[in-house]
């Protein structure tokens, strides 16, 4: 192409409202392909994102259990086995991204009745608490089992916030979503962590630090990353709580 | 330009390029956001804030790259000019729509929470050491705050007010908000689980948008070397060759290379030869591309005017230009190097015989 | 935690000068330095993001327009 203006090439001012005619067959096909593009482009980016799986609200299964409320130290309710059931023990949430601690600290002294939505995905669940009312009168008598010790396990895969990827947002999980996941452990929402590999068909962990407890803001750096951890895993009834030493937690990718 | 100021003026043209421009920008949304999901193999559907958040986002980038494409595109081939007319509207509509995707983000993503959401955006990661968990969020800030302070000096009343070369070095920060965002992405929704066909379309933009403009400053700096570059004339001192008469076409110009950045627009129309410098005083369009439309050259860029005998743009405007001095030798042209003040009127060079 | 609310309070801060120095700049300064500004209205709310944003710079040119005159341009 020849940098210099000739006679009869066509000459484009935008202000004037006549376009030269060989110019306009272009700009007609050019806005046509401009258009075309982004409507191809939005159909192939947005019809080929990632699934987020099925977890999600169970707004029509609400949650109402009686139960003991327990700090592990995360809140979860642990309800006693019931005929055919074995005992359970369920994660808890507040509203939004708040945990369920003043609550659970409230009503520890004896058995409640504990109303809220689950959060589910597969094996996971988190129950958002909607209400939590002390049992008046005869209390059934329930002492909840012990952790069982599954030994020491060196686990690979990401620590998420256990409420939004049981799937409170869908996608829950990823790098994406880590400002979100740690504005929810900050709220006190339990961290979970999803395992690539099971442990005992489990692959997913309340965590808790090598002591059993609370853990600080050293787990932050760690968030929405492929990681390595290592820790005793215990189990409390169908859930499994991983104790890990965050020291030795090394990032992958 | 104007002799007053108004918040926008339009014309057909104008009206034209925002209309095609809503038309694709509304059918990429309801696409993306209406239409797609139906083909999506979910078990159950994306939320909806996320699916939008990533519908502006995903527009906003995808526009930023075409933007950056327009100029050397209309370096390369100027059947593209008609894009740079009104490429400010342009702009000013990404800034919207990336401003729309930080919405989104900030009302789901930093929402619900105990703490205040513009302290939780800035507070929640801190770990700018990291590579991987670095905290993308700012980067995409930082690109809409300069989206922002673009958009808000689009209008020509800033050109005039901060001067040329302020207003110039202000808007380059475009290729800053570039990088940022090219980063916002690379470090956050593409780290996610693999995405190949999110990851091809970013590298395609990175690619094109490097691409073109290295073609352009190639092709550039093979126009200072080249044949372009006027040489000292042998018989009159002080003076250069400029070129020959029949290079240039009746109302058109032949541009001739000075220095690195300096470069004269030799006009021939009705019979006569004037020079005056390249750089339009608007946004430093070669007025030699242009033409010479009413006895007065256009600039290709934006169709500002200036008289050819003078370099002052006519009344009521009250842009001016550097003249140059011109002489025919038989049929070469011969140039004083010296650029006159803008404005200063200097006789054409009939061409009488020698034509 | 702190340092963010801090930077906000800065920005808040920033924006709200930016305001002040719109008011004045469009109220007084706009007419004599930008001759093509003088009798048009319509097009000066559109400013005031602008000067928000870049109030500084705007001082800034304010100033040495007022000194220099169009040669500074």
């Amino acid at each position: 192409m020849s940098w210099r203006q000739t006679k009869d090439a066509p000459f484009y001012v935008g202000y004037l409202n006549a376009v030269p005619k060989q110019l306009v067959m272009f700009l007609v096909v050019f806005s046509v392909c401009f258009a075309g593009g982004l409507g191809i482009a939005a159909l192939a980016l947005s019809s080929t994102q990632n699934d987020p799986g099925n977890g999600g609200f169970q707004w029509g299964n609400r949650f109402e259990n009686v139960g003991v409320l327990e700090l592990r130290p995360y809140p979860v309710l642990r309800v006693p086995a019931d005929g055919e059931t074995p005992a359970r023990t369920y994660m808890l949430a507040g509203q939004g991204k708040r945990g369920a601690f003043s609550q659970a600290e409230k009503n520890q002294d004896g058995p409640v009745t504990l109303r809220g939505v689950p959060v589910n995905r597969g094996d996971l669940t988190m129950i958002q608490v909607g209400r939590v009312e002390a049992v008046e009168g005869n209390a059934p008598d329930f002492t909840p089992a012990g952790p069982v010790p599954l030994g020491r396990w060196k686990l690979t895969g990401e620590i998420c916030d256990g409420k939004c990827y049981a799937g409170a947002m869908r996608p829950g999980r990823g790098l994406a979503h880590k400002a979100c996941a740690d504005l929810c452990l900050t709220g006190g929402i339990p961290p979970v962590f999803v395992s690539s590999g099971p442990v005992e068909n489990r692959n997913f962990f309340l965590m808790a630090d090598q002591d059993g407890n609370l853990i600080g803001d050293e787990i932050k750096p760690l968030l929405a990353l492929y990681v390595e951890l290592e820790g005793d895993v215990e189990r409390l009834d169908d859930l499994m709580v991983f104790k890990v030493d965050l020291a030795k937690a090394r990032i992958l990718k | 330009m104007s002799v007053q100021y108004t918040p926008v003026i339009w014309n057909r043209n104008k009206i034209f390029y925002d209309a095609v421009l809503l038309i694709a920008v509304a059918l990429y949304l309801y696409i993306y956001i209406r239409v797609a999901p139906g083909y999506e193999d979910v078990t159950k559907p994306i939320d909806g804030a996320i699916l939008r958040m990533r519908a502006f986002g995903s527009c906003a980038f995808l526009m930023l790259t075409v933007i950056l494409c327009i100029g050397p595109l209309a370096r390369l081939d100027r059947r593209f000019l008609p894009l740079l007319y009104n490429r400010r509207h342009f702009g000013v509509m990404t800034a919207g729509i990336a401003a729309v995707h930080a919405n989104y983000v900030l009302t789901w993503y930093y929402n619900f929470s105990p703490t205040d959401k513009y302290v939780a955006l800035l507070s929640s990661n801190t770990n700018y050491g990291q590579v991987l968990g670095f905290p993308f969020e700012t980067l995409g800030i930082a690109a809409l705050l300069i989206l922002f302070v673009l958009a808000a000096t689009s209008h020509d009343f800033w050109l005039s007010f901060l001067g040329a070369p302020i207003w110039k070095a202000l808007h380059m920060f475009i290729y800053a908000a570039y990088a940022c965002v090219v980063l916002h992405v690379a470090l956050g929704a593409l780290q996610g689980a693999g995405d190949p066909i999110f990851t091809s379309v970013v590298a395609a933009s990175v690619v094109l948008v490097s691409g073109l403009h290295f073609a352009t400053g190639r092709m550039e700096a093979r126009r200072d070397r080249g044949e372009e570059t006027a040489k000292a004339s042998l018989q009159e001192k002080g003076w250069l060759v400029a070129g020959e008469l029949d290079e240039i076409d009746d109302d058109c110009a032949k541009v001739v290379t000075l220095s690195d950045d300096e470069r004269v627009a030799i006009f021939k129309y009705d019979g006569k030869l004037s020079a005056i410098t390249n750089a339009c005083a608007h946004q430093n369009g070669p007025l030699g591309e242009g033409k010479v439309l009413w006895g007065c050259i256009t600039c290709p860029w934006h169709g500002y005017q200036y008289n050819l005998s003078d370099g002052r743009a006519p009344a009521p405007f009250t842009e001016k230009i550097s003249t140059y001095k011109l002489k025919l030798i038989g049929s070469t042209i011969l140039l004083d190097p010296n650029a006159l003040p803008p404005g200063t009127h200097v006789d054409p060079v009939e061409i009488g015989e020698a034509a | 935690m702190q340092s963010a609310a801090l930077l906000l309070e800065l920005g808040r801060w920033y924006l709200m000068a930016g305001g002040v120095v719109a008011a004045a700049f469009l109220v007084f300064g706009i007419d004599r330095v930008e001759p093509s500004a003088r009798g048009s209205y319509a097009f000066r709310p559109l400013l005031i993001p602008g000067i928000c944003l870049i109030w500084p710079l705007v001082l800034y040119r304010w100033f040495t327009l007022e000194k220099h005159g169009e040669d500074a341009r």
